[in-house]
């Protein structure tokens, strides 16, 4: 199964409701034909505002609605900033977000994509706090062919970090990444942990963390703009992990989040399995989120 | 939940309050403004159109325009109809089968398993004897996670043998009516996607322990999909129910009224926080009071009756009659206080106070607390008579409990003031005496006495 098919089968629902509404062949669109464009939008959570925004550009070039909404879509989500991978020492990443978006699971699947390029790999078992967390992070490393480092339930997150990226430094790892447990971003003192994560990790290697990820659930709705930019503040987000694509989620809150932050998105996260993670590509994206399969029937 | 959507709607409402004379063009503009507002606290569209045309309509009939105070008129009918979305009454747990089986599912990540940690803090202060079950063999270390939380609530987690998750729940059942447990708290394993499986498996569990409630528990920063999801698990399940988590996460409950909407089930908890005891129940015309600003006065009461120790309360009362409330029962006030959930959780509660979320955000309990660490600097005799605190012991007091000296002669002036207020008061005035007390511990010297809970309107 190719990438794009993937992410094609991952958003079918999305398209779903749009296929309804963007007419096949060029006629003309009608303000109620708009509208309900503007509704679908809505509904993938692109956000009200934005939502008729866009559908403001497109009507411009009403002979080719779809192609303009895309285009539309696409020049938001357009933010190409490349990765800050060091010449040399381990690669150092912290992975960040809310409670229950799938850090554990995508740290998983990271450390496969890592192995299969033949990288050692080196995690860190930050989340401290959550019940049977390091258990459930054990079982995605071993699965990776990943090595761990864990201290016991309550520890310091910070101390776990720092001895992660020491452990990275002497033993010659290619690839460390820290987990963090999951915080809602109006805990203040959650986020001063992790700020404090970030500080030490920072102290321990110079440049380091090299890439600070943020996973937020493709199905969050507008509180999505609030948690990037907290965590941002806190842990110095440089790019997005958007998970769960492959859900009842039409992830266009993506589109806000691109736009607003100006932050990339490394990866998205499109199934359960150790593979289902793929480099976003703007293009796909929209293309799936917008094009009209042949002979579906658009249910919502 | 909903403090942003209540911003907005307060913002709207305040606009048309006073209007003596609403006219079609000013109620379109209302509608319109309230629609943006809603789908920004990602309430679901069809719900949204569904909530405009309803309020549309009433606004129409109840002939706006012709009554005394078209605004507020217009201000009660939102208030209906979002408390008729929302539910209605709030409903207790059906738990009247021994042992009743609550059954919880939901997608991964939304907090299924801490949600049933949570449930059974709760049902066991209740007094119900409670076990846990896990038949999420999916995720790794799902199970372990609810054996550790059961561990942690203190009840047991009963290990249901069997090849799939039906059999493995009849099990655990078979377990609870042998140990004689009410109530079966029941966890089942989430997906990513609703599919089919997934349903298919639920469902067959279901069938097979016959739950008295089945919980949908849904991440309340969920957006539009809150509707796809609710729609498709009480389409197979047949819902009692719905519990949000992670509204701590400053939400705009959106999720709470697509959800109530799509399936007339109730939300019946809300997860507030970290810890295992921040769980509370849901009750919608309050709630749809404070999405309108109106505060929530019953909810601040019953915050504080739960806080006070019946016993502690009529002790205090006798104290204060005798004149012998000392430093050491103010201390403990204040422990009371902060079991209520401090200050700024109490304010939001307050009809009208509108304060903005940084000002919210510094209010915070520092002050309360260093009015404890001094008054745990001082000696039991010191307590009981502060009189005897003179320089030099001001001084040992300060450096004791890291504050100034300066800080320990405001305590005093505070507590003699307090004093005063108290023989005022006859006895037999325990409750309402706390209340005021409450008042003037949360800002220091600023509220009058019977300040914290203003006179029911």
């Amino acid at each position: 199964m190719s990438l794009f098919s993937r992410l094609s089968a991952g958003l079918k629902r999305s398209r779903e409701s749009f296929s309804a509404i963007l007419p096949k062949s060029k006629k003309v669109m009608t303000e109620a034909d708009w509208q309900d464009i503007e509704d679908a939008l809505v509904m993938a959570d692109c956000g009200a505002h934005l939502a008729a925004e866009m559908v403001e550009l497109a009507k411009r070039d009403s002979r080719d609605p779809r192609g303009s909404l895309a285009r539309a879509m696409r020049s938001r989500l357009r933010c190409d900033k490349p990765m800050n991978v060091p010449q040399s020492g381990p690669f150092v990443l912290l992975v960040v977000g809310v409670n229950g978006t799938g850090k554990t699971t995508t740290i998983g699947k990271l450390a496969t994509m890592y192995r299969q390029q033949g990288k050692k790999v080196l995690i860190g078992a930050g989340d401290t706090f959550r019940a049977a967390a390091v258990e459930q992070l054990e079982v995605w490393v071993n699965r990776a062919g990943a090595d761990i480092v864990k201290q016991q339930t309550g520890a310091d997150p910070a101390s776990v970090a720092f001895d992660t990226v020491q452990r990275g430094i002497s033993r010659g790892y290619d690839v460390v990444i820290v987990d963090t447990a999951g915080r809602v971003q109006t805990d203040k003192g959650l986020m001063d942990e992790l700020g404090k994560v970030r500080r030490v990790i920072a102290k321990s290697l110079e440049g380091a963390p090299h890439e600070v990820w943020h996973v937020v659930d493709g199905g969050t709705g507008q509180n999505a703009l609030a948690q990037v930019d907290k965590f941002r503040d806190t842990a110095g987000t440089t790019g997005l992990i958007v998970t769960k694509l492959d859900g009842t989620a039409k992830g266009g809150i993506l589109v806000q989040l691109v736009e607003r932050f100006m932050l990339p998105i490394r990866y998205v996260g499109v199934g359960e399995t150790l593979e289902d993670l793929m480099e976003f590509d703007a293009e796909n994206f929209s293309n799936s989120l917008l094009s009209m399969p042949e002979e579906e029937n658009g249910a919502l | 939940m909903f403090d942003n959507l209540t911003d907005s709607i307060g913002n709207i409402s305040e606009k048309i309050r006073g209007s003596a004379r609403v006219t079609e063009e000013d109620l379109n503009t209302t509608l319109r403004d309230m629609r943006m507002a809603l789908l920004e606290a990602d309430v679901a569209l069809p719900v949204v159109k569904h909530l405009i045309d309803d309020i549309r309509e009433r606004a129409l009939g109840a002939e706006v325009a012709k009554s005394l105070n078209p605004g507020q008129v217009i201000i009660k009918i939102v208030h209906d109809a979002l408390a008729e979305i929302l539910g209605g009454k709030r409903t207790e747990l059906n738990t009247s089968k021994i042992p009743s089986v609550i059954m919880l599912c939901g997608l991964q990540g939304a907090g299924k398993t801490t949600t049933a940690g949570k449930l059974a803090k709760l049902l066991t202060s209740q007094g119900k004897k409670v076990a846990m079950t896990s038949v999420d063999a999916t995720r790794p270390a799902a199970r372990e996670q609810l054996e550790i939380l059961a561990g942690q609530v203190d009840v047991p987690y009963l290990h249901g043998e069997g090849t799939t998750p039906a059999d493995m729940a009849v099990s655990a059942l078979r377990l609870a009516q042998l140990n004689g447990s009410h109530i079966l708290i029941l966890d089942t394993a989430g997906r990513q996607v609703v599919d089919s499986d997934l349903m298919d498996e639920i469902f067959a569990v279901s069938v097979r322990v016959q739950p008295t409630e089945q919980l949908l528990v849904l991440d309340s920063m969920v957006g539009q999909t809150a509707l796809p999801i609710a729609t498709q698990f009480h389409e197979r399940l047949q819902l009692t129910g719905c519990i949000l988590t992670k509204t701590d996460a400053d939400v705009r409950g959106g999720a709470a009224l697509s959800v109530a909407h799509a399936t007339k089930v109730p939300v019946r908890f809300v997860g507030t926080g970290e810890k295992i005891e921040a769980f509370e129940a849901f009750d919608p015309q309050r709630m749809a009071g404070r999405i309108l600003g109106q505060g929530d006065i019953v909810g601040l009461v019953e915050k504080v009756q739960a806080g006070v120790d019946q016993k502690q309360a009529e002790k205090l009362a006798e104290k204060v009659k005798k004149g012998s409330f000392d430093l050491m029962d103010f201390a403990e006030q204040i422990d009371q206080m902060k079991k209520m959930g401090g200050m700024a959780s109490m304010m939001k509660m307050l009809p009208g106070v509108k304060l903005p979320a940084d000002a919210m955000e510094q209010m915070d309990d520092k002050p309360m607390r260093r009015m404890q660490a001094i008054i745990y600097s001082m000696t039991p005799k010191e307590r009981v008579r502060p009189a005897l605190i003179n320089g030099s012991r001001k001084k040992r007091i300060a450096a004791g409990s890291g504050t100034t000296i300066q800080d320990i002669n405001k305590l005093l002036k505070q507590f003699t003031q307090m004093q005063k207020m108290m023989k005022k008061m006859k006895g037999g005035r325990g409750k309402q005496m706390m209340r005021s007390l409450a008042g003037r511990l949360g800002i220091p010297g600023g509220m009058p006495p019977g300040g914290m809970i203003p006179p029911k309107q």
